[in-house]
């Protein structure tokens, strides 16, 4: 399985950024992990190499209750910039809200919604999803 | 052909309508069939004229018709009542004419006619006008007439008192002028409805304002009068103050909401550390690595910390709802302020803060007095501690009293928070704004919750480079 350039995760709960990231190195998920504790943080980051796709993550994965800048506000600003490299997005959110998982639908550019906590089975499942993508 | 005598004689049982006459002259008198048999006397019964008037309850009344018919020569008619041979009260109407012959009157002559069923129907319906009146004057709901255009032609006293006028001052105005515009339109269909006889009646929930300016929910019932061909007269409605109902149906609106919010946040919360301790344990399982193993069992054991701090917090809030309403105690504003101020004098003087107050000694509210404090605490901190620091902070915190409300505000001229952001979850548990790292998103999701348990609402303004203004309304209680 050949593993994917970079991958970023938005998400304010320390605990998890850390965990999750090292799962993704047992699994060989990718070669770089970006990690942002917030959607401001992640914007601040992403908006100047916009133009820049080799240094672009290919997947976010993104939490949606988050300080200063939500996920659904990062997606409404993030879905607005002009990018030249397919970035797969997966929701990672505790969230059991219905009307957050109907609100993820209307956003073409979000492939899946994972409810926490993440198996490696999941992350496996999305590393199977990006590379037949 | 019948000759006319005949047809006449015919007719008049037929119309059941007694015919007599008597002359004067001669004393000769007529009484047809139906005349004995509204008297109830055996076939051939004829009396004299004074006899005859015995039969009459009242004899004057029926002497009174006589001399008026040989007065004034025209037909006369009284209504009257008799009884009868066997003893039975009868309405009957007299009608008579007197004859003259060179200014003598010598012959009388009229009708006999029975109308006690006439008179029955007729009392029955003002019984039945005058219970309606009774009915609509005293009834406990507001009632009303309302013409086809809207103006109240009759109203009661349930319905002035409701809207707060007099009677006069009500029928001075429309219905219309009183609706709620956003009710106004459907009320109108309804009634175009009803007078196109699409309806027989129709019912809605609307809203009219009280003299006073305020709002009123009431249940309005409404019907429509129509003569005897079908067009139609008036409304009579029908007023029920719902007000109470609705305030209690929006309390528990909001208890519902507070409840299922309250849901969201432990699911939320809860999974959030659920999922990662799952997660540890997953990879302390797999992990060979004795170092690492060591970490990842700190990590789990941090975890559970938090665990447990989540759901001390979660205790905060549902004992801010269990004995919210137990504690309340008539505080001083100013006095409780100015101590608070006073625990906050270091940080404040730090800041270099001016605070100016505007209230009056005397303002005071019924509440809980540790949640006043926490209220005061959080909102004059939060002010502090997101000062602008391109400018001293000045804060500004005044109280308005009204009939039903006290208001007091918190301005500040700090930092402010971008509301078309975050206007959504500005109260919300867990949720900061500055990416201040010693922030929890505790703060003002206590202060919403201690004030709506005391029955009170919590709002804010905010420009991001101009301040925050933070507006509670304490409801004024009775107790």
């Amino acid at each position: 399985m050949k593993k994917l350039d970079i991958a970023c995760i938005i998400d304010d709960d320390q605990m998890f950024t850390y965990v999750l990231s090292k799962q993704m190195k047992l699994v060989d998920f990718s070669e770089t992990i970006l990690i942002f504790k917030n959607g401001m943080e992640a914007l601040k980051y992403l908006r100047p190499i916009l133009e820049s796709p080799e240094i672009l993550p290919s997947v976010i994965l993104l939490d949606l209750n988050m300080p200063v800048l939500d996920g659904w506000q990062f997606l409404d600003e993030f879905t607005q910039c002009k990018i030249n490299k397919k970035i797969t997005v997966y929701i990672v959110s505790s969230s059991i809200d219905k009307t957050d998982h109907d609100k993820a639908l209307t956003y073409k550019e979000v492939s899946s919604f994972y409810i926490k906590p993440i198996t490696k089975e999941n992350l496996i499942e999305m590393l199977n999803e990006l590379q037949a993508g | 052909m019948q000759t006319k005598l005949e047809l006449y004689q015919l007719v008049t049982p037929l119309a059941g309508l007694g015919i007599w006459e008597r002359n004067l002259k001669t004393g000769e008198a007529y009484w047809n069939s139906i005349i004995r048999q509204i008297l109830e006397v055996e076939e051939g019964y004829l009396s004299s004229l004074e006899d005859t008037l015995l039969f009459y309850k009242n004899p004057q009344l029926v002497r009174d018709l006589i001399n008026r018919a040989t007065q004034t020569r025209n037909p006369e008619s009284v209504e009257t009542e008799l009884i009868t041979a066997k003893g039975n009260i009868k309405h009957v109407k007299i009608r008579m004419q007197a004859d003259y012959e060179s200014n003598t009157c010598v012959r009388m002559y009229g009708t006999l006619e029975n109308i006690t069923h006439e008179i029955s129907l007729r009392q029955q319906a003002e019984e039945l006008q005058q219970r309606f009146f009774q009915a609509f004057t005293y009834a406990p709901i507001g009632m009303a007439l309302v013409s086809l255009t809207g103006q109240w032609m009759k109203v009661n006293h349930s319905l002035c008192n409701l809207l707060g006028y007099s009677e006069e001052e009500l029928l001075q105005q429309t219905f219309q002028v009183l609706t709620h515009p956003d009710d106004l339109e459907t009320d109108l269909l309804q009634m175009q409805q009803l007078l196109a006889n699409e309806i027989l009646t129709y019912s809605m929930e609307k809203r009219y304002f009280h003299k006073k300016g305020y709002i009123i929910w009431a249940l309005l019932n409404v019907s429509v009068v129509r003569d005897d061909a079908g067009k139609p007269l008036y409304f009579v409605s029908q007023v029920k103050d719902i007000t109470e109902s609705r305030k209690l149906l929006e309390t528990v609106k909001q208890q519902n909401n507070r409840l299922l919010n309250f849901a969201h946040i432990v699911s939320h919360n809860l999974r959030s550390h659920t999922g990662n301790i799952q997660m540890l344990t997953d990879m302390i399982i797999g992990e060979k690595d004795p170092v690492e193993k060591e970490e990842l069992t700190w990590m789990l054991h941090k975890n559970a910390g938090n665990l447990l701090e989540t759901l001390s917090h979660l205790n905060e809030v549902v004992k801010i709802h269990d004995n919210g309403l137990s504690n309340r105690q008539n505080i001083y504003l100013l006095e409780e302020l100015n101590r608070v101020l006073n625990i906050l004098s270091g940080s404040i003087m730090a800041a270099e803060a001016v605070v100016n107050i505007d209230i009056h000694k005397n303002t005071s509210l019924l509440f809980d007095p540790a949640y006043l404090e926490s209220i005061l605490i959080n909102l004059v901190t939060n002010a502090v501690r997101y000062r602008d620091p391109n400018r001293p902070l000045v804060l500004a915190i005044s109280a308005t009293e009204a009939v039903d409300r006290t208001v007091l505000q918190i301005a500040d001229n700090g930092l402010g928070i971008d509301l078309r952001l975050h206007a959504h979850k500005l109260f919300g548990m867990y949720k900061t704004f500055h990416g201040n790292e010693d922030a929890r998103g505790m703060g003002l999701f206590m202060v919403k919750n201690q004030v709506e348990a005391m029955g009170g609402r919590i709002s804010a303004e905010s420009e991001p480079g101009t301040g925050t203004t933070f507006t509670i309304e304490f409801t004024k209680i009775k107790i």
